[in-house]
């Protein structure tokens, strides 16, 4: 199994959210169960107990890389070398105004990437006081660019004035 | 002292007479029984004998009486003298204890004036100490007093002063907390005021595109400020 971290580019990528890489991981971890317990089934009797867009894109991995899915050796590394990496992620978090659609979260997520890079995933919290905008949070930094943020210290800077 | 001594004699001359006159008579009973010429001769002799010794004796006592009168003359005499000089001596006497009584009585008057001149200064120094040490205690007294009342003032001046700049203190973070919570609570309903005016206005005018605009714009600030380094 090749360890280049481009072979799970793709699938890396396509994780934008720490819901998502939660979930993923809980499949991981399930396919992981039932692939070792249950020794009589294949691999691709093991993908089809995870969700369907995963094990599909496992399956394009494979095959996109000229791999045999099922070597099980090559496929126990291959989960193992992609928990590492999922670990490796870095979270900035975001609190908005509403609760985005997968559209929005792309959206967001290719911005980020476009700004800082890959290896990083949105923790997306809702508060509607938020009005518009976010607050971003990331390693431990803190700072509110939301437009009630705005609204505030503009209102502040007018009674200030006197105005 | 002399007529003692007259008297004395006399006494003496006359006891002498009677016992002569005594032994005559005697005498002349035991010769009663004699014969009576004897007795005759006998009383013949003895009545002579007798008239000499009466005569005798009367000499005798009047020489007594004479010298007795002499003598009581002489003692009156001397008496008188003496008495004069007694008088005199009585009166010299009396004379230099009258004086001496009086040096003394001016002397002792002297030394009592002396007495109680020197104890009225002693009395009037005693007092004046008496005056100056009351004076002195009185002074020090009312120092301390006064002393005592300054610090005893100050002490409550700086009490009340402490009280009054803690209360003032009291009050004025009393005042500053209700300003404060009351400018809060002003801040607070027109920031509410605002959200409800800006959820009315912009939740209705922006859009998703413009949402999604803001939080790439919120992004885009956040990594101008450096909160991805």
């Amino acid at each position: 199994m090749k360890n280049d971290v481009l072979v799970y580019y793709d699938l890396m990528t396509s994780l934008k959210t720490t819901r998502e890489v939660e979930n993923f991981t809980s499949e991981i971890d399930n396919l992981k169960l039932t692939f070792f317990d249950c020794k009589g089934k294949s691999i691709k009797d093991g993908l089809c107990t995870i969700s369907s867009g995963y094990a599909e894109k496992i399956a394009q991995i494979f095959k996109k890389n000229n791999l045999d899915i099922n070597d099980k050796d090559a496929f126990s590394s291959f989960l193992e070398t992609l928990k590492g990496l999922i670990k490796k992620f870095k979270v900035v978090k975001l609190v908005l105004a509403f609760d985005p659609a997968e559209k929005t979260i792309t959206r967001i997520h290719n911005f980020v990437k476009e700004i800082i890079g890959i290896g990083y995933i949105l923790d997306i919290e809702v508060s509607r006081n938020v009005l518009g905008g976010a607050i971003v949070e990331f390693d431990g930094k803190y700072k509110d660019f939301s437009l009630r943020k705005k609204i505030e210290d503009t209102f502040k800077t007018k009674i200030n004035l006197g105005i | 002292m002399i007529f003692f001594d007259l008297v004395a004699t006399i006494l003496i001359l006359s006891i002498t007479l009677i016992v002569v006159v005594h032994n005559l008579s005697h005498n002349a009973k035991k010769n009663t029984g004699k014969t009576d010429t004897e007795s005759d001769d006998d009383i013949k002799k003895s009545t002579d004998l007798l008239s000499q010794t009466r005569q005798k004796a009367i000499r005798l006592i009047d020489d007594a009486n004479s010298q007795a009168l002499d003598i009581i003359s002489k003692a009156n005499l001397t008496t008188d003298t003496a008495s004069e000089a007694f008088k005199q001596e009585m009166s010299d006497i009396s004379s230099s204890q009258l004086k001496d009584f009086k040096k003394t009585t001016s002397d002792f008057t002297k030394a009592y004036s002396q007495v109680l001149q020197d104890l009225k200064i002693k009395n009037m120094e005693t007092f004046q100490n008496i005056s100056k040490d009351i004076e002195l205690n009185t002074m020090e007294e009312i120092k301390n007093f006064k002393n005592s009342m300054e610090r005893l003032t100050t002490v409550s001046q700086d009490e009340v002063k402490k009280k009054i700049d803690s209360d003032y203190e009291a009050s004025k973070k009393e005042i500053e907390d209700h300003k404060k919570e009351e400018l809060q609570k002003i801040d607070s309903g027109i920031y509410e005021l605002l959200e409800k005016i800006s959820k009315l206005i912009l939740g209705k005018a922006l859009n998703l595109s413009e949402q999604e605009d803001l939080i790439e714009k919120s992004l885009e600030e956040a990594k101008k400020e450096g909160v991805f380094k």
